[in-house]
């Protein structure tokens, strides 16, 4: 059986200039969904708000192209959300509108500032397909985490998006952490990275393995503050984690006012080579396959986000928003098919579940709705890292075993609230 | 513009390459060799009941299926699988009928009835050698059935040992199955292959290790008392470990997948028991050649409530 472990960097970032046409979402990673403040056929610059709502959860949300709002409609997005979409027709020509630059130290600022700067900029918890955001909201009672920790180092193999950001430039991911540890008010400041990044940052550093899932957040939590998920008296968030890029994003939005227009994003064809790609937000998949000289055909797969955690697309004109960590391509002989079979109980599964719960008797009370005896089973304590499903030798799809579970439980939980 | 048809699942999107018939396959190909020996010895009759086996086992199975209305799995091997182990533990002059009528066994009562592979609580192959063992003693006694092939001589290992003939039995010969015996008899090759299985993780190693553990202790616990009164001759136990099927029984059979549990402590405490067992049913028992089969058996029974034995999960501790 062949070891995940991620693999380590290979080329420069490279720069993809804007479409013609880009299809924004108003419902990006880490907001509430935007109310379009543009209409159809009005003329829009680069860098210029188009989407915001009054809410302190919210990201704004801004046009990477100077041109024309072609329509506003409806799209499923790729994170399987219903949303508003904006339309603009453009170019990438012209300066980027910014808002008025900060200059004051960190230290200088007060966390009301920084916080309104980034949201108006449109900084929100960059990437993991919005998987992510929830470890990077601030806590309902006001109450600042005790640390803020900055994922430098990619989540899941075949990624390679922070390591670029992080190595493209350093001192503005130190910057934007710092701001950002101003922002939520954590006490200590936490680099995680990879054994071979640690020159490149400052201050305390956590160094993760090679070994998937060592980047999960839920496993950096736990190896941060020795707690689990299901620790009992685990203070709700106590750690707040970003990723580099949004470090840096919150770096540009404080240092040089401006706005989150474009996503970091590796791309590649499996079997074949990835490369790094800076994309404008709202391009289509299909056009940066293009650029890689790949096309997505009948019976290929095409995900965001990484092998073990992303979410498979099903439409190739889908557009890259502000939670594409990643855009990989299958082609239909590599795809490999989950099968509807018994668990054989050979017990893989279980050996390698981080969490050490008893999947293989677990996902069989998920498959058929047995949610009381699957919690028995520690149901709740899941991660939804995958690795169950890649080893297991029945080729059951256990992740999704398992996702139904925990959808079906959240409704009879409901159930009983209304109740 | 035709739109496109892509597809579509859930994560992860990455798969280990694991599946059922590539275990079903690699434990047949690591077997193969064990069998070459013991065609070598017997002949055409190991061949014959080899052949026979497999194809009944196999046959039984599609003969299920189709029956139930189930979805065709042969391809997975893990029928031929059960064949040609089943087939490793008779003996090569057994008659056609009894062959047909252990494979049968094996599949039908063994694992299909129970829904086929992933449900049965018992080894298949197992199911299968204990019911023609216990219906038609004479016919699967090793020394019987292979009385009338030429060129053989003396008594099986476990005969021999039983009846304290202790001399008789060489570490050599238990080694390459040179003593009369089940046609899976070269326990040194079976080892080996088993150790392959091992390096591939095809199999639970936690149930090997503690079912060559049990047998071990068992071996020196009980073996010198089959020895006859006054005796000073000693009990080779490298000898209880080489003879009686118990390699295929570490390696083959105790780590079954379905009839095995699946939680670390739990799988030590299987094996062991397993192997301690077997020994206990080779020295003192009626079917003493069995034992090794009836051993696993009756530890299967308690494999569920092994699996009960597990670590708490993370942030439960």
């Amino acid at each position: 059986m062949k070891r995940l472990t991620y693999k380590t960097l290979v080329s420069e970032i490279q720069e993809l200039p804007g479409a013609g046409r880009l299809v924004l979402p108003l419902l990006q990673v880490g907001s509430v969904p935007l109310e379009a403040c543009v209409g159809v056929g009005d003329e829009v610059a680069r860098g210029q708000c188009i989407g915001r709502a009054d809410t302190p959860e919210s990201a704004f949300l801004h046009s990477p192209l100077s041109g024309k709002v072609r329509a506003l409609s409806r799209v499923v997005t790729h994170e399987g959300t219903s949303a508003g979409t904006v339309e603009i027709v453009g170019d990438a020509a012209g300066e980027v509108e910014t808002l008025q630059p900060i200059q004051q130290d960190a230290a200088e600022l007060s966390a009301e500032t920084v916080r309104d700067r980034l949201r108006e900029a449109g900084v929100s918890p960059l990437g993991g397909n919005g998987k992510n955001a929830e470890y990077a909201s601030l806590r309902p009672d006001g109450e600042p985490p005790e640390i803020l920790m900055v994922l430098c180092a990619d989540e899941e193999p075949l990624l390679q998006t922070q390591r670029h950001v992080l190595r493209g430039a350093p001192e503005k991911v130190i910057e934007g952490a710092t701001l950002f540890q101003k922002a939520v008010g954590a006490k200590r400041l936490v680099f995680a990275v990879s054994g071979d990044q640690t020159n490149l940052v400052s201050g305390e550093t956590l160094v993760v393995e090679k070994k998937y899932p060592s980047r999960h957040p839920e496993i950096l939590m736990a190896r941060m503050t020795g707690r689990y998920r299901l620790t009992e008296g685990r203070p709700r968030k106590d750690v707040h984690l970003i990723n580099a890029e949004t470090a840096m994003a919150a770096c540009r939005a404080v240092r040089e006012g401006r706005p989150v227009l474009e996503k970091t994003v590796t791309v590649g064809q499996e079997g074949g080579m990835s490369v790094v790609v800076r994309v404008p937000l709202g391009t289509p998949f299909s056009l940066v396959f293009e650029s890689m000289g790949l096309k997505a055909e009948d019976g290929d797969r095409l995900f965001t986000g990484g092998p073990l955690r992303g979410v498979a697309q099903f439409d190739p004109e889908g557009t890259v928003t502000k939670g594409t960590d990643g855009l990989f391509l299958q082609k239909g002989r590599g795809v490999f098919c989950y099968e509807d079979v018994a668990c054989i109980g050979c017990g893989q599964c279980v050996k390698v579940c981080p969490m050490k719960i008893p999947v293989n008797m677990m996902t069989r009370n998920c498959e058929f709705g047995r949610i009381e005896q699957a919690l028995d089973y520690d149901l709740d304590a899941c991660i939804e890292c995958g690795l169950c499903a890649y080893v297991c030798t029945s080729r059951r799809p256990l992740s999704q075993y398992i996702q139904f579970a925990k959808k079906e439980q959240q409704k009879a939980e409901l159930a009983r609230q209304s109740a | 513009m035709k739109e496109n048809v892509l597809t579509v699942s859930v994560a992860p999107f990455w798969h280990s390459g694991a599946g059922i018939a590539r275990n079903s396959y690699i434990s047949m190909a690591v077997l193969l060799p064990a069998a070459a020996v013991g065609v070598m010895h017997y002949r055409v009759g190991a061949l014959a009941v080899l052949g026979l086996c497999i194809g009944s086992c196999m046959l039984a199975e599609a003969l299920m299926q189709k029956i139930m209305g189930r979805p065709l799995t042969l391809g997975d091997g893990s029928a031929a699988l059960t064949g040609m182990l089943l087939a490793l533990l008779l003996p090569a002059g057994v008659p056609w009928w009894l062959v047909v009528v252990g494979s049968f066994s094996a599949i039908i009562v063994g694992k299909q009835i129970y829904g086929g592979i992933g449900s049965h609580p018992l080894n298949a192959t197992l199911v299968g050698w204990v019911m023609i063992r216990i219906s038609w003693g004479v016919r699967m006694d090793v020394d019987v059935a292979l009385a009338n092939l030429p060129n053989l001589s003396g008594l099986s290992a476990l005969a021999a040992l039983r009846g304290g003939y202790v001399d008789a039995v060489s570490l050599k010969d238990v080694w390459m199955g040179n003593l009369i015996g089940p046609i899976g008899s070269a326990s040194l090759l079976v080892l080996i292959g088993g150790l392959v299985l091992l390096a591939l993780r095809v199999i639970k190693w936690e149930v090997s290790l503690g079912f060559l553990g049990g047998v071990l202790l068992g071996g020196v616990l009980f073996g010198s008392t089959m020895l006859p009164e006054g005796s000073d001759a000693s009990i080779n136990p490298l000898v209880m470990l080489f003879s009686g099927n118990v390699m295929l029984g570490a390696f083959f059979l105790a780590p079954d997948t379905t009839s095995s549990p699946s939680q670390p402590i739990a799988m030590w405490i299987y094996g062991f028991a397993a192997g301690l067992l077997a020994m206990l049913i080779q020295v003192y028992g009626n079917y003493y050649d069995g034992g090794v089969v009836f051993g696993i058996l009756l530890v299967s029974l308690a494999s569920p409530l092994l699996d009960k034995i597990r670590p708490k999960a993370r942030g439960r501790e």
